[in-house]
Parts: structure tokens; C-alpha cells; sequence
């Protein structure tokens, strides 16, 4: 009996090797909201992020200076536009005390660098070099001057794990900021698409993408993007949007994270994304 | 235990940070080529397909847990890929498989089944029409690597075993 153990063993063991292998990365795959699994992915990549971070500071530091010459620009261009808009929020501000509304916002930055980038391009991720020590929380939202780029996913102490839009386990209740209309926005491996908007829907080759106060993730309007195609405009019942995003991946050097003071009622909802502690 | 069966492992650290830091530089239309996938097709036509097996299932766990990526889908799709490529394991034929554009059809074949596998793990839905994704994505990638693996076969050392 045993020989024959052994020598079924000894054919097929890459087989068998191959079985049990596949089947343990299917279980850890069904195992991936479990906290423990969390705990220990963030030990992991908190512990290999302290290596990419100098590495990446080393590397990346020719693209200081041109990178500096672009921020000095933007920065020209954002002055006048505070400007302006200085003037609109001085308006703003008057109209709404007229009306008795009360101001809903209460927001700060974090400031962060992005040290490494995923390679795959349906799970697209960044790691940025800050982390809990900061006061930063999986859900909080990640931003640059341009827009929305992701969703904070998983912290260690210093360093934290993005899931950029163009990762295909972020969805997003996003609206159209000109009709109001709402739909869930995913990345499809090819394009941003809102799908399932109903034909009634009034959208707009052009218009502009929003995140949605209905959102549990993401309740404070960022622009997402714009709407560059309208697909099946002729036939079914719905309409699919294919969004051309604001922000360009590729290029994301610097970023800030979204801290906000978020609704404690809406957090432990049951079925919120991301339940925090 | 022989201490070459864990050098892929001490070459694998410095590719994958060169994997995440320095190659989405060269990124085209955000594509990359697979570095790890290169080193290991490299060691499993060097060292048999149980060893292939084996080193892709570490080299998966490793690229999820360091790049946060679905725990277990580079583990599934990388395994897989050690135990193809194992199939071409010949022990006579290391250095022509080197020498030759072999090695690079054995990584394009590798390549292609790497990014279904990933794409299926990964993107299955109804409302996902797999083949195009697989195609759409795959294409640019699959050709990336390929073009990296060919420095494999220019500066891969005559009659020498790494």
C-alpha cells in the first residue's frame, strides 16, 4: 500500500503540488475582508514600503525640478482662481445666511508622495508614504489639484495602500454636476463607465463627473471626470457612460488625503464599504 | 537544502522593487511589462516544474501582499505559470531554450495565460465582457514583457548556470 503511495506520489506530485496550491490562493482569495488577513497585509507591505520609500526618494528626485517648475505654474493659475472664487464664497456665504442654511463642509489635507504603483492594470494601487500614525483611515478619500484619484484601502503605521479609480473593486455613486443625475461608477479594465443610467437620464457629451453626497465612501463633491461617450443611445432601456477621468494616473507624483470628520450614524451602517473604527 | 533553490528569492526582492518604482516610468498608456513573470519562466526552464510551481506560488503571495492586490489572485495566476512553464523543462535543452527565440515563445504563451488568469480572478461579472477585456489588456503587456524577456537571451552567459 505504501509503495504504491510512493509511487503515485512520485508521478504525480506536481499534479498534487498544483492542486493544493491553486486551492490554498482560492480560499485566501474568499479570505480577503477578514481582519486578520488585513492585519497581516498591512504588516507586510508597512515593512517592504520602508525600502520602496528611500529607493523611490533616490530615483525620483530628477523629477523634482520639472516637477517644481509645473507646481509653480498651477500655483500662478490656482492664485487667480482663488481670487475669483474667494468672491463667489464671500457671495455664496451672504445668500445662504438669507436662506438660514448652515455650511455642511468641514475638510482638511494631508499632504502625501506616492512610493510605488501597482503593475496590474485592473487592480491598479499606489502606496503613499503616510498612515495611521497621521490620523488617516481606509475609505478616506485621495485627491490632487486636478481631482478624485482613489480610496484609501489598507494602512500600516507610515504607509497606506490607494486603490486608484482604475482598480476594478472600487465602485462610486457619482452624479452629473449639471443635471443631478446619479449612477455608480466603475472601471471596467478599459474605461471609467457609470452604468445602467436610465434613457430618461439628461447627459451631455462634456459634462462634468462628481462624486455624490449619497455616497457612504465618498460624501463631499470631487470631480471624477467627463463624460466622453454616451454607448447605446439607441436601443434597451439604459444608457452606459464611458468617463474620461480628470486626474492622469500615470503621472501622479504627489497627493493629499481627504480627512474629514465623517457622520458616525452613516459609518456604522451595516452595509457601508468600509466600516471604520 | 540547497542554498541556489532560495536565489530567486534574493533576486526576486530588487525586481520587484525595480517592478513598482522604476518601471511605471516606462509605462506606455499605463502598461507595464512583468518582470517577475521573466524571472520566473527564467528559473522553472532552469530548475523543473515543481520548483516552477513552487516559486510562483511564493512569488504571488509576495506581489499581493507588497502591492495590495487581491491576496491570492497573482498567487493563483503566478502558480499556474510556474506549472506551464515547468512542461518545457528539458535539463538538455537549458542553454538553447537561452540561446534562442524559444525562450520567448514559451514567455509569450506564459504571459498571455498569466493576464486571462488574472483577468478572470479578478474581473468576473455578468456585466463584463471578458474576452475584449482579456484581449484589451493583455495585447500591450504581453508584447512589453516579451521585448524585456529578449535581454534574457542577449546577456544569458554561454554554458554558465546562474
Amino acid at each position: 500500500m505504501l509503495r504504491l503511495l510512493n509511487k503515485i506520489w512520485f508521478n504525480y506530485k506536481e499534479y498534487f503540488v498544483l492542486i493544493i496550491l491553486l486551492l490554498v490562493s482560492l480560499f485566501l482569495i474568499s479570505k480577503n475582508d477578514h481582519n486578520s488577513v488585513k492585519n497581516f497585509k498591512s504588516f507586510v507591505f508597512g515593512s517592504f514600503s520602508v525600502v520602496t520609500s528611500v529607493i523611490s526618494d533616490i530615483v525620483l528626485v530628477s523629477d523634482i525640478r520639472s516637477e517644481n517648475e509645473r507646481l509653480r505654474r498651477i500655483n500662478s493659475e490656482l492664485m487667480l482662481e482663488v481670487n475669483k472664487l474667494r468672491e463667489y464664497g464671500i457671495e455664496n456665504e451672504e445668500l445662504k445666511n438669507m436662506l438660514g442654511f448652515q455650511d455642511t463642509f468641514n475638510l482638511s489635507l494631508i499632504p502625501a508622495k506616492v512610493i510605488s504603483r501597482s503593475f496590474s492594470t485592473l487592480q491598479e494601487t499606489i502606496t503613499i508614504n503616510i498612515g495611521e500614525k497621521v490620523g488617516i483611515k481606509p475609505g478616506f478619500p485621495v485627491v490632487n489639484g486636478e481631482g478624485l484619484i482613489g480610496v484609501v484601502y489598507n494602512i500600516a503605521d507610515d504607509y497606506a495602500i490607494v486603490r486608484t479609480l482604475r482598480n476594478i473593486n472600487l465602485k462610486l455613486v457619482v452624479r452629473d454636476q449639471r443635471s443631478r443625475f446619479e449612477g455608480i461608477l466603475r472601471w471596467n479594465g478599459d474605461y471609467l463607465t457609470v452604468t445602467n443610467l436610465p434613457k430618461t437620464a439628461d447627459i451631455q457629451l462634456g459634462d462634468r463627473i462628481i462624486t455624490s453626497e449619497m455616497s457612504s465612501l465618498i460624501n463631499t463633491p470631487l470631480p471624477v471626470g467627463i463624460v466622453a461617450e454616451i454607448l447605446n443611445p439607441e436601443k434597451g432601456i439604459f444608457n452606459d457612460l464611458i468617463i474620461k477621468p480628470i486626474v492622469d494616473f500615470v503621472r501622479v507624483d504627489n497627493l493629499f488625503v481627504l480627512n474629514r470628520i465623517q457622520s458616525k450614524k452613516k459609518d456604522q451602517l451595516e452595509l457601508n464599504y468600509f466600516i471604520r473604527k | 537544502m540547497k542554498l541556489d533553490y532560495f536565489f530567486p528569492l534574493m533576486v526576486f526582492f530588487p525586481l520587484l522593487l525595480i517592478q513598482i518604482i522604476i518601471v511605471p516610468l516606462i509605462s506606455i498608456e499605463g502598461f507595464v511589462p512583468d518582470l517577475v513573470l521573466i524571472l520566473l519562466v527564467f528559473y522553472t526552464l532552469k530548475k523543473g516544474q515543481l520548483y516552477g510551481t513552487i516559486l510562483g506560488f511564493v512569488f504571488g503571495l509576495f506581489i499581493d501582499l507588497i502591492t495590495g492586490s487581491l491576496l491570492g489572485s497573482s498567487m493563483f495566476s503566478k502558480t499556474l505559470i510556474g506549472f506551464v512553464a515547468g512542461y518545457f523543462y528539458n535539463e538538455n535543452k537549458i542553454d538553447i531554450y537561452f540561446k534562442s527565440y524559444t525562450f520567448l515563445l514559451i514567455l509569450f504563451l506564459c504571459s498571455i495565460l498569466d493576464n486571462i488568469s488574472l483577468t478572470l480572478i479578478t474581473s468576473f461579472d455578468y456585466e463584463t465582457n471578458l474576452l475584449s477585456l482579456i484581449f484589451s489588456n493583455s495585447m500591450i503587456p504581453v508584447f512589453y514583457t516579451v521585448t524585456i524577456g529578449a535581454v534574457v537571451i542577449i546577456f544569458y552567459p554561454k554554458r554558465k548556470y546562474i
